[in-house]
C-alpha cells in the first residue's frame, strides 16, 4: 500500500499558538484519526495538509505531489471539509454546486444532489437559513462529489444528528475499505470516529504525544479494575493513571502483557478484572497527565 | 464564464455603468469644472467598487476549490486594472472631444492620467490591505477614505466656484508643464503606473498567500 | 467492597450493582450493619447517575438486603446467609446448564466437566 500523505516536521507559529514538529504518514485506503483537546492544533494541521495555509517549515508530500507546484491538481483530488465551513450566505445550496462544478475535473452533479437528499438538505435554501449541522453536510456533499482520492475532514460529525453521524461513519468506512479513498479525520471528541480510525495521532498543545495503530493501542491499553490492596505498589506505580473509590480501584495500563504475571493471582481470585480501554480513555489519560 | 470572475466583477461592472452614465452627461456639458471634479471621483468610484466586491467575497470557500491562490489574486488585480483603463479611456476620449471647444486642455489629459494612476495604485494597496487584515477591519478605513475623498472633491468644486484664484488641478505648475508635451507625458505616466502596478501585484500575491486574516 | 460495572454486560447497570452488593453480602465482604456508601458517593465512584444507584438501593431494600434510615444512610440488614447461599446455587446451576450445553458441541460431557472441577479444586 503506497503512502498517500507524508508530512515531516510540520511547524507553524502564530501569535498565541505554535504547531511544532508534527510528522504524519498516511497509507492509501486507510483512515487516519487525529485526536486531541481544543486548541491542540488539529485544525491548523489539517489546513496545512489540505493546502489551505502555507507550510512555513517542514516537508509535505500529498498524493505524490506538493502544493507549491501542483496546487490545482491536488485540490482537484482532495475533498476538504473545514471545522467551520464558509459559504456565500445569501446564495442557495445549489448555487454553490453550480459555482464549484466547473472547477472540478470529475464533478458528479447527480451524486451531489443524491447526497443532499440523503442528508435532507434542501438545495433551494439559502445558506443563511441552514443550521450549523446542515452547513457541515453541505460541505461534506461538496467534498464527496468530485471523485476525491483523499478526504481531509475537520470534525465532520460536529453538529450532526445521530442518524447522519452514523451514516457518515458508515460511508467513510465503506469508501476506505474499497481502497478508492483515503481519509484523514480530526476530532476533539472521539464520537464514533475512534471506531473507524485505523491509525491514531494524539495532538496536544501543538505537538504529537502519541502515534500508533488503533488495533495496537486497543491491545496494549487496558483498565485493571481491582480491590484496594489486591495489587502491590510496584504494579500500581506502573499504571498510567489510578483512581481509587470506595468500591474498588481503576488503573490504566499501556502494557498489559508486561504486567500480566504480576496481576495473575488477583485475577484468579476475582479481586481484579481486565476491561478494555477506549481511545477516549487513552486520550484523556494523556490530556490529564503531565 | 468563470464563476469567480463573474461574481467578483459584478460591482466593478455596475460601477463602470454608473460612471458611463455620468460621463455621458458631461459629453454635452459646457461646464469646464466638470473635468476638474469628475476625475477626482474616479478613485472614489474604484475603491467603492472594490469594497463592495470584497465585502461579499468568501475567500475561505474559494480556497477549497482547485484554483491556485495566485490565480485568484491576479484576477482581482486584473479587475482593478481593467476598471481603471475603462474609466481612463472614457475620460480621455471625452476630454479629447471637448478639447477643440476649449473646455479641456492638454494639461487636463495629463491630470486625468495622473489621477487614474493614483486611483489604480490606491485601489491595489487597499486590495492588499484587505487580504492582510481582512475586510471587516479595512471597511471603516476605506469608508473613511471614500468620505474624505468626496468631501475633498466637493470642497475643491466649491472653492473653484466661489474662491478667487483657487487653482485648478489641471493648472497646477507641474501638470501645466507636462501638458506642454501631453502625449509624451501621458505615455510616461502610464508606463510608470503600469510598472508600479506590476510590482504591487507581485507583492500582493505573496501577501495573500501568507495571510489568514482574509479567510 | 469491590464493585465493577461493565457497559457491555447484558444486565442493566442498576442490576449489576444490586447483584454485586448481594454477592458482597453473601461472601461476608459486607457484614450486617455495615454502612453502604451514600447514593452520591457510589454514583461518583462508579461514574453512573445517582438515579441508577437510587434504584439499586431501593430494589435491595425491597428485597430485604439493606435498610435505609433517613438522614443516616443505608445499612446491610441481618440476612440469612443460607438464603443467599441458595440463591447463589441457583445462579450457578443456570450457568452450569449453559456450560454443559455449549461444551457438548465440542464432545465434552458433564463427567468431563466434573473431572475438570476436581482438578481445579486441587490447585
Amino acid at each position: 500500500m503506497d503512502t498517500v500523505l507524508e508530512a515531516t516536521d510540520l511547524t507553524k507559529h502564530y501569535e498565541d499558538f505554535s504547531l511544532r514538529g508534527v510528522s504524519l504518514s498516511v497509507r492509501g485506503g486507510s483512515i487516519a484519526g487525529i485526536f486531541g483537546p481544543n486548541a491542540a492544533g488539529k485544525s491548523t494541521l489539517l489546513r496545512m495538509l489540505a493546502g489551505q495555509t502555507p507550510v512555513p517549515a517542514g516537508t509535505l508530500r500529498v498524493l505524490g505531489g506538493s502544493y507549491d507546484t501542483g496546487e490545482q491538481d491536488l485540490k482537484n483530488r482532495i475533498g476538504y471539509v473545514p471545522q467551520e465551513p464558509v459559504f456565500f450566505e445569501e446564495k442557495t445550496v445549489e448555487w454553490h454546486a453550480r459555482f464549484a462544478a466547473p472547477y472540478f475535473a470529475r464533478w458528479d452533479g447527480a451524486y451531489f444532489f443524491r447526497l443532499l437528499e440523503e442528508f435532507r438538505v434542501n438545495p433551494l435554501k439559502k445558506v443563511k437559513h441552514l443550521s450549523g449541522g446542515q452547513k457541515k453536510l453541505l460541505s461534506l456533499a461538496l467534498a464527496f462529489s468530485h471523485g476525491a482520492d483523499l478526504l481531509i475532514l475537520d470534525e465532520p460529525t460536529a453538529g450532526l444528528d445521530v442518524v447522519h453521524r452514523r451514516s457518515l461513519l458508515d460511508r467513510l468506512r465503506a469508501q476506505a475499505a474499497g481502497g478508492e479513498v483515503t481519509v484523514v479525520v480530526a476530532s476533539h471528541i472521539t464520537d464514533g470516529l475512534d471506531q473507524i480510525a485505523e491509525d491514531v495521532t494524539f495532538l496536544r498543545d501543538g505537538g504529537v504525544v502519541l502515534q500508533a495503530g488503533a488495533d495496537d493501542l486497543m491491545t496494549r491499553w487496558k483498565w485493571i479494575l481491582y480491590k484496594d490492596g489486591a495489587l502491590d505498589r510496584a504494579v500500581e506505580g506502573r499504571f498510567a493513571s489510578v483512581r481509587r473509590t470506595e468500591v474498588g480501584c481503576r488503573g490504566l495500563t499501556n502494557d498489559v502483557a508486561g504486567i500480566r504475571d504480576a496481576i495473575a493471582p488477583a485475577l484468579a481470585s476475582g479481586d481484579a478484572r481486565i476491561d478494555h480501554a477506549s481511545l477516549e480513555d487513552i486520550l484523556l489519560s494523556f490530556i490529564k497527565g503531565a | 464564464m468563470n464563476p469567480i470572475l463573474r461574481r467578483s466583477s459584478f460591482f466593478y461592472v455596475t460601477s463602470a455603468i454608473t460612471y458611463l452614465a455620468i460621463m455621458g452627461r458631461y459629453l454635452v456639458t459646457r461646464d469646464w469644472t466638470a473635468f476638474e471634479i469628475i476625475p477626482l471621483f474616479m478613485p472614489i468610484w474604484l475603491v467603492s467598487a472594490l469594497l463592495a466586491s470584497e465585502d461579499g467575497e468568501r475567500y475561505a470557500f474559494l480556497r477549497t476549490l482547485p484554483v491556485p491562490d495566485s490565480a485568484v489574486a491576479r484576477l482581482k488585480f486584473s479587475l482593478i486594472l481593467l476598471s481603471t483603463l475603462f474609466q481612463w479611456t472614457l475620460m480621455t476620449v471625452v476630454a479629447a472631444a471637448r478639447m477643440g471647444e476649449g473646455i479641456a486642455g492638454p494639461a487636463t489629459m495629463v491630470y486625468l492620467t495622473g489621477i487614474c494612476s493614483f486611483g489604480l495604485l490606491a485601489a491595489a494597496a487597499f486590495q492588499i490591505a484587505i487580504w492582510r487584515h481582512g475586510v471587516s477591519r479595512m471597511k471603516p478605513i476605506m469608508i473613511g477614505a471614500i468620505i474624505a475623498g468626496i468631501a475633498l472633491a466637493i470642497l475643491h468644486l466649491a472653492s473653484l466656484r466661489h474662491v478667487q484664484d483657487w487653482p485648478a488641478f489641471s493648472q497646477v505648475g507641474l501638470v501645466e508643464w507636462l501638458g506642454g508635451a501631453p502625449w509624451i507625458s501621458i505615455a510616461m505616466l502610464v508606463a510608470i503606473a503600469l510598472l508600479a502596478f506590476r510590482a504591487v501585484t507581485r507583492f500582493g500575491i505573496r501577501v495573500k498567500a501568507a495571510s489568514e486574516a482574509h479567510l | 467492597m469491590f464493585v465493577v460495572l461493565s457497559p457491555t454486560h447484558p444486565d442493566p447497570m442498576y442490576k449489576q450493582v444490586t447483584d454485586q452488593i448481594k454477592d458482597a453480602i453473601a461472601s461476608g465482604d459486607l457484614k450486617p450493619n455495615d454502612r453502604l456508601p451514600s447514593v452520591r458517593e457510589l454514583s461518583e465512584a462508579l461514574n453512573v447517575s445517582a438515579i441508577t444507584i437510587k434504584r439499586a438501593y431501593q430494589d435491595l431494600e425491597t428485597e430485604g438486603f439493606i435498610l435505609t434510615r433517613a438522614g443516616m444512610g443505608s445499612f446491610v440488614a441481618s440476612v440469612e446467609r443460607d438464603a443467599l447461599r441458595e440463591r447463589k446455587l441457583a445462579e450457578l446451576q443456570e450457568e452450569l446448564r449453559r456450560l454443559v450445553r455449549s461444551s457438548a458441541k465440542f464432545g465434552i460431557s458433564a463427567s468431563d466437566i466434573a473431572r475438570l472441577t476436581r482438578q481445579v479444586e486441587g490447585d
